[in-house]
C-alpha cells in the first residue's frame, strides 16, 4: 500500500467525521427541528461567512481577545513581579504566599457573583475577574521558576563578581518558567472568559454563543465556539513561538 | 541574604510565623474593608463565618449535588481516558487521527458547550457532568499517553521475555511504569473538573454550590455566596489532598 | 536440559536514531555455541555484541542469515531464551520478591525456594530497587530470569556497572548458580558479553573476539582450565584476547 500522505492520516479521521456528519444530516433526518439542535457544517460554514462578512464575528473576536489580553496582562505585571519575590525572599515570600494558597482552591468562575455584586455589569468586572484567574497561574509558575533556579548558578555568579545576580542571572534562568507560566495564565483567562462573558452578557464570543439559543439559530453558537477554539489556539501557538524564540539556549 | 533580610529572618522566624501573619494581615484587611462597606456588598469575616455555621445543612445539601456531579464527569474521564490513552500510545496511527481530532475539541473551552448541552439535554447533572468530562478528559489523556510512551523499553522488552500474558502487561508493567505521569494528568483533571463544575452550575444546573452562589447575589446575600465559595474550596483542597496522599502510596517506589 | 544456539551467516543492519543512515552492525556472524556451554563475547565498545543477544532472544529479526536454537528457528521472544539487560531493568514498582516471582507467576508456577538463598537475597525480599546498592540489583535481575528456568541465559554487560569488588563477588555468584545445576547439558547454555577480558576468561569455556562495525567474529578462544580458575595464571591467554580486541 502506497504511503498516505501526511495530511490524510492526521486529518484523515476529522474529516471523515465532518462528512458523516453532513451526509448524515441531509439524509437520515427527515425531522426539520433537528437543525435546531444540531446543524449541519454546511449551515455551520454559511452560518460563519456571514457573521464574518457583517462585521459581528470580527467585533466578537476583538471584544473577548481584548479582554483577554488585558486581564492577561495585568496579571503578567502584578504576578510576576509577586512571584518573583516569593521565591526569593523566603520569608516575605510566605507572608504574601500563604493567603493565595488559602484562596487558591477555589476556582476563579466561583468568584464571578462577587464581582458583579462589587462592580456591577461591565468591562472592569471582566477585567477583575480574568485579570484574577490568571494571576494565580502566573505567581504560581513564577514561584516555581524563580525557585527552580540552581543555586549553584547562583553562587557561581556571585563568585565571579556579579553584583547585579537578580538580573543578570536569574532572569535568564527563570525565563522558560515564566514564559510557561505566562502561557498557562492566557489559557486559563480564555478558560474563564467564557463563563465570565455568559454571566453578565456583554459583547463579545460568549455573548455569540448566547445568541445562537436566543435567536435559535444554533449555528451561531457553533460559530462561536469554533472562534473561540481558534483565538485560543492561535494564542497559544503564537505564545509558544515567543517562548522557543526566547528561549532559544536551552 | 542581605542584613534587612537576615534581620527581617531572625525578626520573624521560619516560614510558619510569616505565613501566619500573611493570613492575618489578609484577614484583617478584609474586617477592615467590611467595616467600610454595608453587610450586604462586603460582609467580614466574622458574618461568613456565622452564616458557614448557621445555614451549614444548605451547605452541605449543594456540596453533595457538587460533588456528584464531579465524580461522575471525572470517573468517565478516567474510565475512557487511560484506556485511550493506552490505544494512543499503543497505535501510531490511532495517535495521528485522534489525536488530531483531540487536539481541535480540546481547544473549545469546555464551558463553551453549555448551551448545546442545555438545549440537548436541559438543565440537570447531566449537563454538568458533561461539562467536567470535557475538563478533565484532556489532561487526562495527554499525561497518560506521554506516561505509557515513557516507560523505558527495557522493562517492556524484560515483561514479554519473562512471559507476561497481555493482562499482567499491561496491568503490572505499562500502568505502574506509566503511573507518575498519569498521576499528574489526574491530578490536573481534577482541578480542571471543580472549575468546569462550578462554571456549569452557575448558568444552568438545580442546586449545587456554583448555583447557590449565584443565587446569593441575585438575593443580596454575599454572606452565602463567600460561605459557599469557601465550601468550594475546602471540598477542593481536601479532595486535593486525598489525591496526592494516594499519589505518594501508590508511588512510593519511586527513587 | 539446555539447547545449543547457532547463527549462521547473520546480517543486521539499524537505522541510527537522529542521522536515519542505515549502520551496519553485523556483517556476517557465524557462532555455535553448545549446550551447556558458557561463552564469552568480548570486542570495543558499540560493534554489535548487544545485537547478537537481541537477535538470539527474539527481540530482533536478522536481516539475513539463520539464528537457531535447538536446532529450531528463533521466531520471538520467549522464556526459554531470557535476557539479563545492562542496568538490571528491575520492575522499581515491584519489590525483590515480586520482581523474581513475577516470571512464575505469569506462568502459574511456583518460585524454587532455594534461589534466593542462593543469590545472596534472603532478608531482601520486601525491599524496593531504589533502596539496593548496584550489586544487589543485578543479583535480583539474575535471581529473576533464573526463576522461569530458561534453556539460555543471555547476559548483556551484567556486572558492568559495578565496582570491582561486587563485580567479583557477582561474578563468583554467576559461576556458582551455573555449576550448581550439575554437568555438561544439565547447565544452562550461557552467552555473556562482556568487555571485562578478565571475566571473560574466568567464566567461560570459550571466549569469542568480534570485530568492530560492520562485526564479524574475528577469532575464538578456548580455556580449557578447571574451575574456580586463577586469572593470574592465564596471563598469556589474557594478553592474546586483549590484542585480538585491539587489533578488530
Amino acid at each position: 500500500m502506497a504511503p498516505l500522505s501526511p495530511a490524510v492520516t492526521r486529518w484523515g479521521l476529522v474529516a471523515a467525521l465532518l462528512g458523516l456528519w453532513e451526509l448524515g444530516g441531509r439524509t437520515l433526518v427527515t425531522d426539520p427541528r433537528t437543525a435546531l439542535f444540531l446543524p449541519l457544517p454546511s449551515t455551520i460554514a454559511l452560518a460563519a461567512a456571514a457573521l464574518a462578512r457583517d462585521g459581528t464575528l470580527l467585533a466578537a473576536i476583538v471584544r473577548s481577545a481584548g479582554r483577554v489580553a488585558a486581564g492577561a496582562g495585568a496579571a503578567v505585571l502584578v504576578g510576576v513581579p509577586v512571584g518573583a519575590v516569593i521565591a526569593t525572599w523566603p520569608r516575605l515570600g510566605a507572608a504574601l504566599d500563604a493567603p493565595l494558597r488559602l484562596v487558591r482552591p477555589v476556582p476563579p468562575v466561583a468568584w464571578v457573583p462577587l464581582t458583579l455584586l462589587w462592580f456591577g455589569v461591565g468591562e472592569r468586572q471582566q477585567l477583575a475577574i480574568l485579570a484574577f484567574a490568571a494571576l494565580l497561574v502566573v505567581v504560581a509558575g513564577t514561584t516555581d521558576a524563580v525557585a527552580g533556579v540552581p543555586p549553584a548558578l547562583l553562587s557561581a555568579a556571585r563568585n565571579l563578581g556579579e553584583r547585579r545576580l537578580l538580573l543578570r542571572v536569574a532572569v535568564p534562568a527563570a525565563l522558560p518558567g515564566v514564559a510557561a507560566a505566562v502561557r498557562e495564565g492566557v489559557g486559563t483567562a480564555w478558560f474563564v472568559l467564557v463563563a465570565a462573558e455568559f454571566v453578565s452578557a456583554s459583547e463579545g464570543l460568549g455573548v455569540l454563543i448566547l445568541e445562537g439559543r436566543d435567536l435559535l439559530e444554533p449555528a451561531r453558537t457553533f460559530v462561536g465556539m469554533g472562534a473561540l477554539a481558534a483565538c485560543g489556539a492561535v494564542t497559544d501557538l503564537a505564545l509558544a513561538a515567543l517562548q522557543r524564540r526566547w528561549t532559544r539556549w536551552t | 541574604m542581605s542584613a534587612t533580610e537576615r534581620l527581617a529572618g531572625a525578626a520573624l522566624g521560619g516560614r510558619r510565623l510569616p505565613g501566619a501573619l500573611g493570613i492575618a494581615a489578609l484577614l484583617a484587611a478584609w474586617a477592615l474593608a467590611a467595616a467600610r462597606w454595608p453587610p450586604h456588598v462586603l460582609p467580614g469575616p466574622d458574618v461568613v463565618l456565622r452564616t458557614v455555621l448557621d445555614e451549614r445543612a444548605l451547605l452541605l445539601h449543594n456540596a453533595a449535588r457538587t460533588l456528584w456531579r464531579v465524580a461522575l464527569g471525572y470517573g468517565a474521564a478516567v474510565g475512557i481516558g487511560l484506556p485511550l490513552a493506552g490505544l494512543l500510545a499503543g497505535s501510531p496511527l490511532a495517535d495521528r487521527q485522534v489525536g488530531s481530532l483531540l487536539t481541535l475539541l480540546r481547544a473549545i473551552p469546555p464551558f463553551a458547550w453549555t448551551p448545546i448541552l442545555l438545549l440537548w439535554l436541559g438543565i440537570g447533572d447531566g449537563s454538568a457532568a458533561i461539562i467536567v468530562f470535557l475538563g478533565a478528559l484532556f489532561p487526562i489523556v495527554r499525561q497518560a499517553r506521554a506516561g505509557f510512551a515513557a516507560v523505558p523499553p527495557a522493562l517492556l522488552l524484560a515483561a514479554r521475555n519473562l512471559g507476561a500474558s497481555p493482562r499482567i502487561y499491561w496491568i503490572d508493567v505499562v500502568l505502574p511504569g506509566a503511573a507518575p505521569m498519569v498521576f499528574s494528568g489526574l491530578r490536573l483533571g481534577w482541578a480542571l473538573a471543580w472549575m468546569s463544575v462550578v462554571a456549569a452550575e452557575l448558568v444552568g444546573a438545580d442546586g449545587g454550590l456554583g448555583q447557590m452562589i449565584l443565587d446569593a447575589r441575585n438575593l443580596a446575600r454575599p454572606d452565602l455566596a463567600i460561605a459557599g465559595m469557601v465550601a468550594i474550596g475546602a471540598l477542593a483542597a481536601a479532595s486535593e489532598g486525598l489525591l496526592t496522599a494516594a499519589e505518594r502510596h501508590t508511588l512510593r517506589w519511586r527513587p | 536440559m539446555s539447547r545449543d544456539v547457532t547463527l549462521a551467516g547473520v546480517r543486521h543492519a539499524f537505522v541510527e536514531a537522529g542521522t536515519g543512515r542505515r549502520v551496519d552492525a553485523l556483517a556476517g556472524i557465524d557462532l555455535t555455541i553448545a549446550a551447556g556451554e558458557l561463552v564469552a563475547v568480548v570486542g570495543p565498545s558499540g560493534c554489535g555484541k548487544t545485537t547478537i543477544l537481541h537477535l538470539v532472544a527474539g527481540m530482533l529479526t536478522a536481516d539475513a542469515g539463520e539464528v537457531r536454537c535447538g536446532g529450531t528457528p528463533v521466531t520471538g521472544i520467549g522464556t526459554d531464551r531470557v535476557l539479563v539487560f545492562q542496568d538490571g531493568a528491575l520492575f522499581p514498582w515491584l519489590t525483590v520478591l515480586e520482581n523474581i516471582t513475577f516470571g512464575p507467576r505469569a506462568q502459574g508456577r511456583p518460585l524454587d525456594p532455594a534461589l534466593l538463598d542462593a543469590l545472596g537475597l534472603t532478608g531482601a525480599e520486601a525491599r524496593y530497587p531504589k533502596e539496593l546498592s548496584g550489586g544487589m540489583r543485578q543479583r535480583v535481575a539474575l535471581a529473576r530470569a533464573l526463576a522461569v528456568d530458561p534453556d539460555v541465559l543471555l547476559l548483556d554487560e551484567p556486572f558492568g556497572a559495578l565496582d570491582a569488588l561486587s563485580r567479583e563477588q557477582l561474578q563468583g555468584v554467576l559461576e556458582d548458580a551455573w555449576l550448581r545445576e550439575g554437568s555438561g547439558r544439565a547447565r544452562k547454555t550461557m552467552i555473556l558479553v562482556t568487555h571485562s577480558v578478565e571475566e571473560a576468561v574466568r567464566l567461560a569455556d570459550r571466549v569469542v573476539v568480534v570485530s568492530p562495525r560492520p562485526a564479524v567474529v574475528r577469532e575464538v578462544f578456548v580455556i580449557d582450565a578447571p574451575r574456580p580458575r586463577d586469572v593470574t595464571a592465564l596471563g598469556e591467554v589474557r594478553r592474546a584476547i586483549g590484542r585480538a580486541v585491539r587489533e578488530g
